[in-house]
């Protein structure tokens, strides 16, 4: 599980250091992949291997419009992984081609509705690949459970000063629409977001830190200073795993939330497109889908082969399927609605 | 001279060519990007675009809307902060090793001064982090010696660690120019107000403290401009409630997608942080006048 | 070393002052008494321990055993801000971020002195070193001689019963050292304040003291005044030191007699107070150039003759000095002649009568 210490959300200062490390990772040059810093990890594309006998050029990024500002810049990939928020922006910015779905092997194993969040017009443009549930992980051991049955635990001023959020404008959105009610944030208006934004100022007051990468809210729930957090799966997986007391609720009254990435085709990329939808493939592949759900935690686009993990092992990862409460979906926003989120999320953090 | 005066004197030409790849290269890498950066301020962002026509919204935005107006005064309340503590911290440091350190041990001194370098600054962020921590070396030696019971939270996540850190890392900064102007200091300027009759503390504010007034200034200023635009320290040690402008115009570069904004934040704050400096210089000029 | 003619009380006193510095002994055993109203001269080559001396009296330093007294008190551990002394550095010390003015003043204000008060006796402080209307004027901008005359104004200000200056004139380019040597002499009578001056410069020390102390390696060898230093140096090392003497080696010694011969000389008898440093030891005979002189024609003939010849000559003017080899002997002797009207001056290669009288010798080891 080592493997978490970077992923989705980790700080560029990851990046950076995978960068200088290894300006050299992979020695076919031919394909160019710009991915989250920790994605190079070739247990992803064992079958591209296989084929090509080398893995993809990796060029990492820690943070989505880090990426988005590289490629507008010029920066010449062929393939990129923007989770789901992210793809309308690129899709509009005239930075992706639609998918040729008929090249993709178990397009058809796919997540229904992650693949139709990804659908502008007529074409598809993203290919669903990871996502992760982001719901309430706890101090079993200094948390009575009964107080984790609400997401209004957050604005409890019994937990002041003991609760992080997500530094993400999504994750931190999620949780506040949830509390207030909102399980689709597709239907969302103004007014709701200013009643989240509302929620979300009462739970700042409780927050010690927003974490930012999963090492760090380790370090902040490992000695109790935080006993509450609105985390992803892999937070308790992992710190289970090293012996902390860490139990997660997806099924609050209110609910959880799942935020999900896909791998788009660049407009522009310089090398053939054969490699691209190779690539796509061997990301596709139920090995990769058990090395992800295993080696990782995180749940996989391929719902076919998602169901044959066993129910045991996505028990163990808390990937299963919800249905007994609202599951806010992090599909892709109106961008109108997602830009105003932002700017208030800053506020919020910053005290307004 | 009948036939008149060169235009340009032959040293005058020659120091020219010596100075022009200097200043082609300063040109290049200092002048262009920070003009890059004033033009980019009078543009706005819509969604994907930048609308190129020139507006002065960036600025009224940076200046009126409170978010902004408070990150501005805590980043220069927390500058301010941090070059006090190190100009205090730093002055008794330097002063013991100009006047109490013979002279033959100075550089040994001087060299263990700059061992917190060897060390990246993240690394040494990361280090206050376990000592300041909830689980950390104060805390547990606190709750180890039963002098408290529950670790104590407010010496981390806040404005508090971010000065003390920045402190830290910023006090070598402060204590060798001190250091130089003291020791620059005549001696016998020292004995001379006490043989006119000074005790030592009257000695010391009439004569060592102005003498080493450029020296006191030239640390002040050291510290205060970079750290007011200091951003990993507030970002990793300074909680919800100890970010400060840089982590802002972050914010606008990259999530909120704003680069004009964010390019008229940091001139604003370029500005404010001129702005104090020259008002900090004018008022301390007095002890800045040539010396013998 | 007190004089026995009049006692007046002394000023500054020190007693078996002994002061080491790790291993290095820069006083030994110094005991001076020194009189009031007296410009008094610590002279002796550099590394002497004359400055040191000066320090120990400033209160810069404390003696390792031996006390200092000042106007009958003892100063031991007084630090040198309560001390009635004050001091002229050898880089004047003037403070670089006070104008002149406010340099005067500094002593003044450190004694709380009201501001109306302490406006008059700086002016009067500038009047007396001949700087009037110089308050304002910002100390970068002061000459070297003007420097030297704040930091005097500075000191004397503050009525010390000793002012001590540290080689003050080392600095100074000789036309300038002159000058400012008269003045202090002029301005010390005036004042009457006492002054000890340390210097490397026997010169210097001659012409401006009452009394000079001769140091050498932490030790004082000779107090007196100029001219019986200059006449009567008690050792040959003060001797060599305190202006030119030639030196001829001693051939035979009747100590019961006081009968000596002197090489190129003769014989001669010595009276007691002509070898202050009795027989003992490895004595020469010393004679000052001026005690020699070349007999010209017509000129009355000395008491003792010898002759020599020219082998070098300096004309200053006023006087001319030689270089002659003696006779009989493998040394030359320098005569300094006065270059009265109608003398000659001697060229070199001459043949010369040299006139000497037994009364200048002196006996010295």
């Amino acid at each position: 599980m080592n493997k978490l210490i970077c992923h989705r959300l980790s700080a560029a200062i990851c990046a950076a250091l995978i960068a200088l490390a290894s300006p050299a990772l992979a020695v076919d040059e031919e394909l160019i992949i710009l991915d989250w810093s920790g994605y190079e990890d070739p247990g992803f594309h064992q079958m591209y291997i296989e084929q090509h006998g080398d893995s993809p050029a990796f060029s990492p990024f820690g943070e989505e419009e880090e990426a988005f500002q590289k490629l507008r810049a010029g920066f010449k990939a062929d393939v990129s992984h923007p989770c789901s928020q992210s793809v309308r922006k690129w899709y509009d910015a005239g930075l992706l081609d639609p998918l040729q779905t008929d090249k993709i092997a178990h397009w058809d194993d796919l997540n229904k509705g992650m693949v139709e969040a990804f659908k502008f017009g007529d074409s598809y443009y993203a290919m669903p690949a990871d996502w992760g549930a982001t719901a309430i992980a706890y101090r079993n051991d200094l948390v009575p459970e009964e107080d984790v049955q609400s997401l209004q635990v957050f604005v409890d001023p019994k937990y002041a000063g003991k609760t992080s959020i997500a530094d993400n404008v999504d994750d931190a959105y999620a949780l506040a629409f949830l509390a207030t009610g909102v399980s689709d944030w597709n239907m969302a208006t103004h007014e709701d977001l200013d009643r989240a934004s509302a929620w979300l100022r009462e739970a700042h007051k409780n927050v010690r830190d927003y974490w930012v990468d999963g090492t760090g809210l380790a370090q902040l729930m490992a000695p109790g200073e935080v006993v509450i957090a609105w985390a992803w799966n892999e937070t308790p997986t992992t710190m289970n795993a090293d012996g902390h007391p860490i139990g997660y609720n997806r099924e609050t009254t209110e609910g959880s939330s799942t935020w999900f990435c896909g791998y788009v085709d660049l407009a522009d990329g310089p090398n053939d497109e054969a490699k691209v939808y190779d690539f796509f493939n061997a990301w596709n592949d139920p090995g990769t889908v058990d090395y992800l759900v295993n080696a990782w935690g995180y749940g996989h686009g391929n719902a076919t082969a998602m169901s044959m993990i066993g129910a045991e092992a996505l028990e163990s990862s808390y990937l299963t399927d919800i249905t007994s409460v609202p599951l806010l979906f992090q599909g892709p926003l109106n961008y109108d609605l997602r830009e105003a989120m932002i700017a208030e999320f800053e506020m919020i953090k910053a005290g307004f | 001279m009948p036939w008149g005066r060169p235009r340009i004197s032959p040293e005058a030409a020659s120091g020219l060519v010596l100075i022009s790849p200097t200043f082609i290269y300063a040109l290049l890498l200092l002048a262009t990007p920070i003009a890059a950066v004033v033009l980019l301020s009078f543009w706005t962002q819509d969604y994907l675009d930048l609308q190129r026509t020139l507006t002065l919204a960036n600025y009224q935005k940076a200046w009126s809307e409170p978010i902004y107006q408070s990150l501005m005064l805590r980043s220069v309340k927390i500058s301010l902060l941090v070059t006090v503590a190190t100009v205090l911290i730093g002055f008794p440091i330097a002063y013991y090793i100009a006047f109490m350190v013979p002279p033959r041990h100075r550089p040994i001194w001087l060299f263990l001064i700059t061992i917190p370098f060897w060390t990246s600054y993240l690394v040494r962020i990361f280090l206050w982090k376990v000592i300041l921590g909830y689980g950390g070396v104060i805390n547990g030696s606190l709750v180890g010696l039963g002098i408290i019971e529950e670790p104590l939270k407010f010496i981390l996540y806040n404005q508090g660690a971010v000065v003390l850190t920045l402190s830290h890392a910023w006090l070598p900064f402060a204590i060798l120019p001190i250091f130089v102007a003291l020791n620059k200091i005549d001696r016998s300027l020292l004995e001379a107000a006490e043989d006119l009759g000074d005790g030592p503390v009257r000695r010391f504010l009439h004569i060592t403290l102005p003498l080493a007034m450029p020296g006191i200034v030239a640390a002040a200023i050291i510290v205060f401009i970079p750290t007011i635009g200091d951003y990993v320290t507030p970002r990793l040690v300074g909680g919800p409630n100890g970010l400060m402008i840089a982590n802002m115009i972050e914010v606008q570069f990259k999530k909120a997608n704003n680069a004009p904004l964010g390019a008229a934040l940091a001139l604003s704050a370029m500005f404010v942080v001129t702005l104090i400096s020259l008002l900090f210089l004018l008022a301390v000029r007095k002890y800045l006048r040539p010396n013998q | 070393m007190p004089d026995n003619d009049v006692a007046p009380q002394p000023i500054i006193q020190t007693v078996g002052v002994d002061k080491s510095f790790g291993d290095v002994q820069a006083l030994r055993s110094i005991s001076l008494e020194i009189e009031q109203g007296m410009f008094f001269t610590l002279v002796g080559p550099s590394g002497c321990g004359k400055t040191t001396l000066l320090r120990v009296m400033a209160g810069f330093e404390q003696p390792t055993t031996g006390h200092v007294i000042i106007d009958g008190k003892h100063v031991a551990g007084v630090p040198a801000n309560k001390r009635p002394t004050n001091m002229v550095f050898q880089n004047y010390a003037v403070f670089p971020h006070l104008n002149v003015g406010d340099n005067i003043a500094y002593g003044l204000r450190s004694k709380k002195m009201a501001e109306d008060l302490i406006r008059r006796k700086v002016s009067e402080a500038l009047e007396m070193v001949g700087l009037s209307g110089y308050e304002a004027r910002p100390s970068h901008a002061l000459s070297g001689g003007q420097r030297q005359r704040v930091a005097l104004a500075r000191a004397l200000v503050l009525k010390p019963k000793v002012l001590l200056l540290d080689e003050p004139l080392s600095a100074l380019d000789k036309k300038l050292r002159e000058q400012m040597q008269s003045e202090l002499r002029h301005l010390q009578r005036n004042v009457g304040i006492t002054f000890i001056l340390v210097t490397h410069d026997q010169e210097e020390a001659l012409t401006m003291s009452d009394r000079i102390a001769v140091m050498f390696s932490g030790e004082i060898a000779q107090v007196d005044s100029p001219a019986t230093l200059y006449q009567r140096p008690c050792s040959r090392a003060v001797a060599e030191f305190v202006g030119f003497m030639n030196f001829l080696d001693v051939r035979k010694l009747d100590t019961d007699s006081g009968r000596v011969e002197i090489e190129g000389l003769g014989t001669v008898e010595i009276g007691p107070r002509q070898a202050p440093g009795g027989f003992d030891g490895e004595i020469v005979a010393g004679v000052r150039p001026e005690l020699f002189t070349i007999l010209f024609d017509g000129e009355p003939t000395a008491e003792r003759l010898c002759t020599g010849r020219i082998t070098e000559l300096q004309y200053f003017g006023d006087m001319t000095y030689y270089e002659a080899k003696l006779d009989g002997i493998d040394r030359t002797v320098t005569i300094s002649m006065r270059n009265t009207s109608g003398r000659e001056v001697l060229e070199v290669g001459a043949k010369a009568r040299i006139g000497w009288s037994p009364e200048s010798l002196l006996i010295l080891s």
